[in-house]
């Protein structure tokens, strides 16, 4: 109260403002609010987050919203928040409003195009985690690995890579045991490139090496040193094994293949879970309703059926009816190296990537 | 293979006898002595050495008992010491191993012809090597085009010679007056202009002064004499190079024809005559005459249209002055009854630019160099005069800025329009039109569009790019880019009102060596949507994006606020009236129409988090400068299903209706407008995706893969 920053549109009543917004539903709204002092800066993110009071019927939000930036930073600024609201609504939209995990943070609205573009979240009150370094109970730690990875296996489901889970993205409420992630301005989808490096520390050696597509297994590397470093109290290295993590014969067994250099080598958030003896709350998988399919598959109808009526040159051949490719004939290599099978084994289908709205997602 | 043989005075040579004799050669004893005495070689070599108009050099081509001879004669006359000189180099070989094109050409080069040797400073014997016939065809190779622009020069002469040759085919003719030079190019442009009607060897000399010597056999043999000589006429033609006594015939009119397309048209224009659609010389030989006339027949009223066209045109009307407009044009200096031949011989148009379609009137046209405008700074054009600007850098520079005014051949175009040069002498250019209704974004995407090019948006893909007319792209860029650019939202356009539609910008692209122009239309949707013959650019248009305006294609939420209150609420399922209307308006030669296409769904940053715009408008191609046509194709997918999905399928006809189409999500501001401002500035996404696919659906990149977009 009082508190209002002067940035922030056109005072109604004293510390009392309207706030229009489009919620996740893609509908405006425009509410009284008032606003609650800024937060204390954190270091490295370029963000401004106050607290939002709706005062018609009395919910919190937390708006964050770009500050004053020059010209360089605020266009980094910007593709950051652009990501954040774009991931969030995508998590909304996937798990819809009842589904949506907790540990999960939650879009409440957003503004892109106006003068301060913000994006309000459900306020969740959670210290980061990296405040309980080090200080959990036994049974605690157990709850936050478990809390962990099951976040870590909803964004995998959503097909949603976080990309910067660090000790402060990850938020622990002691009393509630709750997890809470939250911080998505790095994070792409599962298969697209990734738009930027999160903290370096706790990122994966895969987005260390450079750009490349995001892969949910990255998160996992990071849940797990974040998982070492909250629980064991230890320092990790930056993408290496946490020193120290074989003589944890607890945790030693649960991340076995987590450290793997090579992502596709490392075990799903599934198998953690299946370690810890937590139930995968998408065991039979989560079956979505595509709304794009249809049209999808209108597209290669309509495709095909302009390929039949006028050929041209460089189309690929008819699927099905057109000339085969002529089986390859493998002949014994002088060497006598025995031939490699016809058809090389196909790898299981991962548990947990599913097409979800947006592009098929390459392998 | 051909042999040598060096004819030069010696007081012994080879033969044993003092004199002009064979001092040097590749031949045996025998081969040369049956040369020497038993042909009239040692007769042509040493022919009329001495005569005051013996020129330094001469050519003779033989036809003896023993085969073919060459002869290139070297005379020197040295004052000093009161010497003459004759000296000869001659190539011999079996009969036709030397055809008379390349006999004119080596003996045309002199001493750079390859192969040559000076016949003064050869050591003498039996030591020298035989000449290979590939020096012959380099000779070709070195000379024919001097000799061409040389033959063109000749017009008249051509004229009475080709005449008279066509009068009589197997005649031994004699050319006088004419100087051996002459001689060279007259007979180059000879056997261009009757090779295909009088096919066969013919023997020539270049230089001689007595026509009475009998020739060995009854192949045609023309020679050139300095004037006549005092002997009677023998068994040859004279033909009077000057016109005087030359009767005027139906052969005298062909020949006429045949030299002006040969002068006017350069090379490739009367290599089309002799060969489109059928190679005269395959046609049978009393029929070739009668065929090569018809179509000059049926080139000639092309022709005479444009003449006629182009002397009214630019001559002041003074009848009708007052009646009209000031003619925007002076009066032509050059007097209209100039002959027609040193008209043509100037040869404006190039036949080798390309015959691009006028965008205004759909004419084909062809640059022409003396039809040039230059434009003041109050737009009027004014006429200029660049043949006297011969300096390449300076022509180059004030080339660039100038105008054609378009001769509209077919006549039924009433106001004068003019084309930038640059618009015509490259490649036949691209021409881009944006199709979709009023407010659907056309302006802000081509401006978006523009600015990303002349940022520098197509260098990764490996195309430069520069503007067609300067002034044009200078204006555009300030009354469309840069207020853009400032956050300002652009005017609508404008509809034209019977004014001829102009492309908005264009622009010249270059890549891997080719430069085409590429130009964008952008005209309102209300003119397009009514049609009417102003839009009859479309019918010239190479490829078209299709501007889709989810505001009013997609019933979304979001989108609701931004629509209307007066609008058709149904009209969104008609799709958009401007798509039906082109694509009814274009000729179809196929079930498909073949134009490639780019859909783009404009304004998608207002849609920027609905799946899957979401997943595409912030991304970016993970090899950027490279075509992926597994990317487009899965855009165009994901295009496809939104509007699909969001009941807008009346806006995919044109994926329907052409072959070869790709459909993006695009932004040309990034923003959306608040009160006709974008207070944070634009941010494009994605803008140039559609020019780039047209690009690669063109073939104007140079990448692997480029067949496969929008198949």
């Amino acid at each position: 109260m009082g508190l209002v920053s002067p940035a922030a549109g056109r005072p109604g009543e004293a510390g009392e403002e309207k706030l229009g917004y489009t919620d996740p539903e893609g509908r405006s709204v425009e509410r009284r609010v008032e606003f609650g002092p800024d937060h204390p800066p954190v270091p490295g993110r370029l963000f401004r987050v106050r607290d939002v009071r709706d005062l018609e019927d009395g919910s919190t939000f937390v708006q964050k919203r770009l500050g004053a930036l020059d010209a360089r930073r605020r266009a980094g600024a910007e593709a950051g928040l652009e990501t954040e609201i774009r991931v969030l609504l995508r998590l909304a939209r996937t798990f819809g409003p009842h589904d949506h995990p907790r540990e999960l943070a939650r879009i409440a609205g957003h503004d892109f195009d106006g003068v301060e573009p913000f994006l309000l979240l459900e306020s969740v009150p959670c210290p980061p985690a990296e405040d309980v370094v080090g200080k959990l109970l036994t049974e605690e730690q157990d709850a936050f690995r478990r809390a962990l990875f099951r976040t870590v296996r909803h964004l995998e489901t959503a097909g949603v890579v976080h990309g910067d889970l660090t000790p402060t993205s990850v938020r622990w409420q002691r009393e509630q045991r709750r997890l809470y992630v939250a911080d998505f301005d790095h994070a792409a989808l599962a298969g697209e490139p990734r738009s930027s490096l999160g903290t370096a520390l706790w990122a994966a050696p895969g987005p260390l090496r450079g750009p490349g597509p995001a892969d949910p297994r990255d998160d996992l590397w990071s849940a797990a040193q974040v998982a070492y470093h909250v629980t064991i109290g230890r320092p990790v290295r930056q993408g290496m094994v946490p020193a120290g993590v074989e003589s944890q014969g607890l945790l030693y067994d649960l991340f076995q293949g987590v450290f793997e250099v090579d992502p596709q080598r490392r075990p799903g958030a599934a198998e953690l879970l299946r370690r810890l003896a937590e139930p995968d709350p998408y065991v039979q998988g989560h079956a979505q309703y595509d709304p794009l399919a249809e049209g999808r598959r209108g597209y290669e109808a309509a495709l095909q059926r302009k390929r039949r009526r006028m050929p041209v040159q460089g189309q690929p051949p008819p699927s099905g009816t057109g000339p085969e490719t002529p089986p390859t004939v493998h002949l014994p290599p002088p060497g006598g190296i025995p031939p490699k099978p016809a058809n090389p084994p196909v790898p299981e289908p991962r548990p947990g990537r599913f097409r979800l709205f947006g592009k098929n997602q390459p392998s | 293979m051909l042999h040598q043989i060096v004819y030069r005075w010696d007081p012994d040579g080879l033969v044993g006898r003092r004199g002009i004799v064979p001092v040097a050669t590749s031949l045996g004893r025998d081969e040369l002595f049956g040369w020497h005495s038993r042909t009239r070689l040692a007769e042509a070599v040493t022919m009329d050495y001495g005569d005051p108009a013996c020129p330094a050099s001469s050519v003779c081509l033989l036809d003896t008992p023993l085969g073919v001879a060459l002869v290139r004669r070297a005379f020197t006359a040295d004052a000093r010491r009161q010497r003459l000189n004759n000296s000869a180099h001659v190539l011999v070989g079996p009969r036709d191993s030397i055809a008379p094109f390349d006999a004119i050409a080596w003996g045309s080069l002199d001493a750079s012809a390859p192969g040559a040797l000076d016949p003064d400073r050869v050591p003498a014997g039996y030591g020298l090597r035989p000449l290979a016939d590939e020096r012959l065809a380099e000779a070709f190779e070195l000379a024919a085009g001097g000799l061409h622009e040389r033959a063109r020069r000749l017009g008249d002469p051509l004229e009475v010679f080709t005449a008279a040759v066509l009068r009589r085919p197997r005649a031994r003719v004699a050319l006088l007056p004419a100087s051996a030079e002459d001689g060279t190019a007259l007979l180059w442009g000879l056997q261009h202009l009757l090779t295909a009607l009088l096919p066969g060897p013919w023997t020539f000399s270049t230089f001689e002064i007595d026509d009475t010597a009998p020739d060995p056999k009854g192949a045609p043999r023309f020679v050139t004499l300095p004037r006549t000589p005092a002997a009677g006429p023998g068994t040859r033609v004279r033909v009077d190079l000057t016109g005087r006594d030359e009767p005027f015939d139906t052969h005298r009119e062909l020949a006429r024809r045949m030299v002006k397309h040969y002068v006017g048209e350069g090379w490739a224009g009367f290599h089309r005559l002799l060969n489109t659609p059928t190679e005269v010389h395959t046609l049978p030989e009393a029929n070739r005459v009668a065929e090569i006339r018809s179509r000059l027949d049926a080139l000639g009223v092309r022709q005479e249209t444009r003449t006629r066209r182009a002397t009214t045109g630019v001559r002041a009307e003074p009848p009708e002055a007052g009646t009209r407009e000031m003619p925007r044009v002076p009066p032509r200096t050059a007097p209209a009854a100039a002959p027609p031949a040193a008209a043509a011989a100037t040869g404006p148009i190039d036949p080798n630019r390309p015959e691009v379609r006028c965008p205004y009137c759909l004419d084909l046209i062809r640059w022409n160099e003396n039809d040039l405008y230059e434009r003041d700074d109050r737009l009027r054009y004014e006429r200029v005069d660049l043949s006297t600007v011969t300096d390449p850098v300076k022509r180059y520079d004030r080339m660039r800025a100038t105008f054609m005014r378009c001769p509209n051949p077919a006549g039924d175009e009433d106001r004068e329009h003019y084309l930038p040069t640059n618009y015509l002498i490259h490649e036949p250019p691209l021409v881009i039109g944006l199709i979709g209704d009023g407010l659907s974004g056309k302006t802000h995407l081509l401006a978006a569009m523009i600015a990303e090019i002349d940022a520098g948006g197509l260098r990764p893909y490996g195309v430069t790019h520069l503007p067609v007319d300067p002034e044009q792209h200078l204006d555009y860029l300030r009354n469309r880019v840069d207020p853009l650019r400032r956050g300002t939202m652009l005017a609508t356009t404008v509809n034209h009102q019977g004014n001829l539609v102009e492309f908005a910008d264009a622009l010249l692209l270059r890549t891997a060596g080719r430069t085409r122009p590429i130009a964008f239309f952008d005209v309102s949707g209300e003119d397009l949507a009514r049609g009417g013959r102003e839009m009859q650019f479309l019918a010239a248009a190479d490829a078209f994006v299709f501007v889709v305006d989810p505001v009013v294609a997609v019933d979304l939420p979001e989108l609701r606020r931004l629509t209307g209150d007066g609008e058709d609420p149904f009209g969104a399922y008609r799709g958009d009236r401007t798509f039906a209307a082109v694509m009814d308006r274009l000729p179809r030669e196929a079930e498909l129409l073949a134009q490639p296409v780019a859909v783009a769904v404009t304004k998608s940053d207002l849609i920027r988090f609905e799946p899957p715009v979401d997943a595409w408008l912030g991304s970016h191609p993970p090899r950027p400068g490279r075509v992926d046509p597994a990317r487009m194709d899965a855009e165009s997918r994901d295009v496809y299903s939104f509007l699909y999905a969001h009941d807008a399928v009346a806006w995919l006809s044109p994926f329907e209706e052409f072959r070869r189409c790709t459909m993006h999500f695009v932004s040309a501001t990034g923003a959306r407008d608040r009160d006709g401002r974008f207070p944070g500035g634009i941010r494009p996404r994605r803008v140039l995706e559609p020019v780039v696919s047209i690009l690669a659906m063109c073939d104007m990149l140079d990448q692997a893969g480029v067949e496969r977009v929008g198949v």
